[in-house]
């Protein structure tokens, strides 16, 4: 999971990607609207946390200009409450709206439901025959079993199981869970993958040779 | 306004309709007096030549001798006329006008009597009794007076004799009893008419009074921007409505300014709230390492102090908005304030090695210290923080004519021309991005605009991007004769 957040106040954004992390989330960050747009566009985000009051561009204009070209959720993180603004932002294309201040368990929540939504989940567990994901708790049972993952585990797993039955490049696998602070040149995707065979076994997770994993 | 009776419109309607029957009533009785005292004054006339036709009739062919009476004077011609009764020389069929003789209304009778009350002459249509006044010691005394349905003259005479001619008056009663009706009925007309104009012209005056109630619940209910329609002609309702109209605007006017406090303090403090709540809750889900704490504890303390900037500003603000523009207050050295927040910044200055240079003659103003001190420290710590460091600022108090000049020229950055018409506005910050933003809440030239309008002043700048900008402020100058 990889998610944009695009907020002016510095300290908020690094408190919001922070919060996102512990949650096994990658997150990139914009301190303004231009730079968010230009994130945005590359369209390797499963959900975009966008600020509305922000110089230069502001977040119903980064809306309006992302809205042409893609179609990740975007979820508006906003100070104001007004009904019209919120309907304002709805309208032009928005999938959540958030006002400021906001509880940091409120805002996973939130952040978890735009991406089950996107992929058509629409329940927080997800059921692979023996494998049992649920996304709100973040635990994992496979066959019966309670299994301990690690953050960067969970989030693998549950990319995979999300998009079960698609091969899923390592590429797209780097995009998608990796943010600007990994090192995408590192081997540290196998590692994992290795790492949850072993812990659930080895038929779970397939390797297609020279195109990537995925869960059947 | 619910209960009829207690409105307005009634209460003028009853009075007026009290006073416009105690009106009519007063004029209706007055002249149905008038008209009776008429009346009565022509029977009266009529009675009297009558009585005089009466005694001449009887003794019409007698010659008027002169005769004594008892004590010893002339005979008057009552006397007379009784010795003649006593006599029996009178001639009773004498020339009597029809009227004694009938019984029809508006019949004549007479009536003479000796000091007995015994009657010695009379006609056939007197009253059997009559009350005669009592005998005077001398003259006569006589009275006009109404007894029963007629009008009659009564005289007592000292020698003896008593008279009442009379004469039958019911006709004039009806006709004055008709004339009455016919007043009250018009008296009624009047007044109903009257009533119904007043009830119209109640309306009309209560009208204005309506639609500014109207206004005043329009207003009551929310509706702020509602406002009482003002008449054109100049009257006490539209003075009033002038009046109301201008407490409105003033109510509208600090409304507004409250809302946009609390709109702009509930913003402006949702993010560093939302800072210290997320960094909170992030930091107690789980343990973390000493580091990673210190570094928390610091985003904290900044969002925190950030709220103390913002809401120390905003309150500054807000004084100086809700301050009316009051002429009074007293007079300042503002070159004395201005050299004190040089003083002030030097220190900050020095450190970003950027020189200030100073030019301030003696002058003095109108305004409060403490706001003029804000004012000269914003400004020069506009120029001094925003400066990318090394240059130059420099500070000029000049007397102009009427007028002294505050002149801040920085050689910094420059404020770009889209930038320029909003910096005067609450919250907006030229910086493109808020990072830097814990010491400066987007107030500070909100407030030099709020001060120097409060002080009847101006203010603008003029400014090249790359180049540096000049804020210039004027104020009234105060003489030294005028303090």
């Amino acid at each position: 999971m990889r998610v944009l957040v695009v907020e002016d106040d510095w300290a908020l954004c690094r408190s919001v990607a922070a919060t996102l992390r512990d949650e096994g989330i990658a997150v990139d960050t914009a301190n303004d609207g231009v730079e968010g747009l230009a994130l945005g566009r590359e369209g390797i985000y499963d959900a975009i946390l966008l600020d509305v009051m922000m110089p230069g561009l502001d977040g119903w204009e980064v809306l309006e200009k992302l809205r042409m070209e893609s179609s990740a959720p975007v979820m508006m993180l906003t100070a104001r409450d007004a009904v019209p603004d919120r309907v304002k932002g709805l309208d032009i294309g928005a999938d959540d709206y958030l006002t400021k201040p906001f509880d940091n368990a409120e805002l996973c929540a939130r952040v978890r439901a735009l991406i089950r939504r996107s992929v058509g989940q629409t329940q927080s567990a997800i059921t692979i025959d023996k494998l049992v994901l649920d996304t709100a708790g973040r635990t994992v049972t496979y066959d019966g079993k309670e299994v301990e993952l690690t953050a960067r585990e969970y989030s693998i797993l549950e990319y995979l199981a999300l998009n079960r039955g698609k091969v899923l490049t390592r590429t797209r696998l780097y995009e998608r869970l990796f943010d600007e602070r990994d090192d995408s040149y590192s081997n540290l995707l196998d590692v994992h993958v290795s790492k949850l065979r072993k812990k659930m076994g080895p038929e779970l997770i397939k390797t297609r040779r020279g195109h990537g994993y995925l869960i059947e | 306004m619910k209960i009829p009776f207690y409105s307005l419109r009634w209460r003028l309607q009853v009075w007026y309709a009290v006073i416009l029957f105690l009106t009519i009533v007063a004029l209706c009785l007055t002249a149905f007096q008038l008209a009776w005292l008429s009346e009565s004054r022509r029977i009266d006339a009529t009675l009297m030549d009558s009585e005089r036709d009466l005694i001449r009739a009887f003794s019409r062919s007698r010659e008027s001798g002169v005769e004594k009476n008892s004590k010893g004077e002339n005979m008057s011609p009552p006397e007379r006329f009784l010795n003649e009764i006593r006599n029996g020389s009178l001639d009773p069929s004498g020339d009597l006008d029809d009227a004694y003789l009938s019984s029809d209304p508006g019949f004549r009778f007479y009536l003479f009597a000796d000091t007995n009350g015994k009657a010695l002459l009379r006609s056939e249509n007197a009253p059997e009794q009559i009350e005669f006044l009592a005998i005077p010691e001398s003259g006569v005394s006589e009275d006009i007076q109404t007894i029963g349905e007629n009008r009659v003259i009564r005289k007592s005479f000292w020698f003896g004799l008593q008279s009442a001619i009379g004469t039958n008056i019911t006709t004039e009663v009806e006709e004055s009893q008709r004339f009455a009706w016919s007043l009250a009925i018009c008296g009624a007309a009047v007044w109903i008419v009257g009533l119904a104009g007043g009830w119209w012209l109640a309306g009309r005056a209560i009208r204005p009074v309506e639609s500014i109630s109207r206004a005043a619940n329009e207003i009551a209910d929310g509706n702020l921007s509602e406002r009482i329609s003002v008449s054109k002609r100049e009257d006490e309702l539209h003075e009033l409505s002038r009046v109301l109209n201008q407490t409105f605007d003033k109510i509208q006017d600090s409304m507004e300014r409250e809302r946009r406090f609390t709109a702009d303090a509930s913003h402006e403090l949702r993010t560093p709230v939302s800072i210290l709540l997320s960094e909170t809750q992030r930091m107690c889900k789980r343990t973390r390492t000493v580091p990673e704490y210190a570094e928390s504890m610091e985003v904290c303390n900044d969002a925190a102090e950030r709220m103390r900037t913002l809401v120390e500003d905003l309150l500054l603000l807000a004084r100086q908005e809700n301050a009316q523009l009051r002429a009074e207050g007293e007079v300042v050295n503002l070159s004395e304030v201005v050299e004190g927040s040089v003083r002030d910044i030097l220190p900050l200055a020095t450190e970003r090695n950027i020189k200030i240079s100073t030019d301030c003659e003696l002058v003095h103003v109108r305004g409060s210290v403490s706001s003029l001190a804000i004012l000269a420290n914003n400004l020069l710590s506009n120029a001094v923080l925003h400066h990318p460091g090394n240059g130059h600022v420099q500070v000029r108090v000049i007397e102009s004519g009427e007028e002294v000049i505050l002149r801040v020229t920085d050689d910094g950055n420059g404020i770009s021309p889209e930038d320029r018409p909003h910096i005067f506005k609450r919250f907006y910050r030229v910086e493109k991005s808020r990072t830097a933003s814990a010491k400066h809440s987007g107030i500070g030239l909100a407030l030099v605009h709020s001060i120097v309008t409060n002080l009847r002043g101006n203010i603008w700048v003029a400014s090249q991007l790359g180049e540096g900008s000049t804020f210039t402020i004027v104020l009234p100058i105060v003489r030294k004769t005028e303090r």
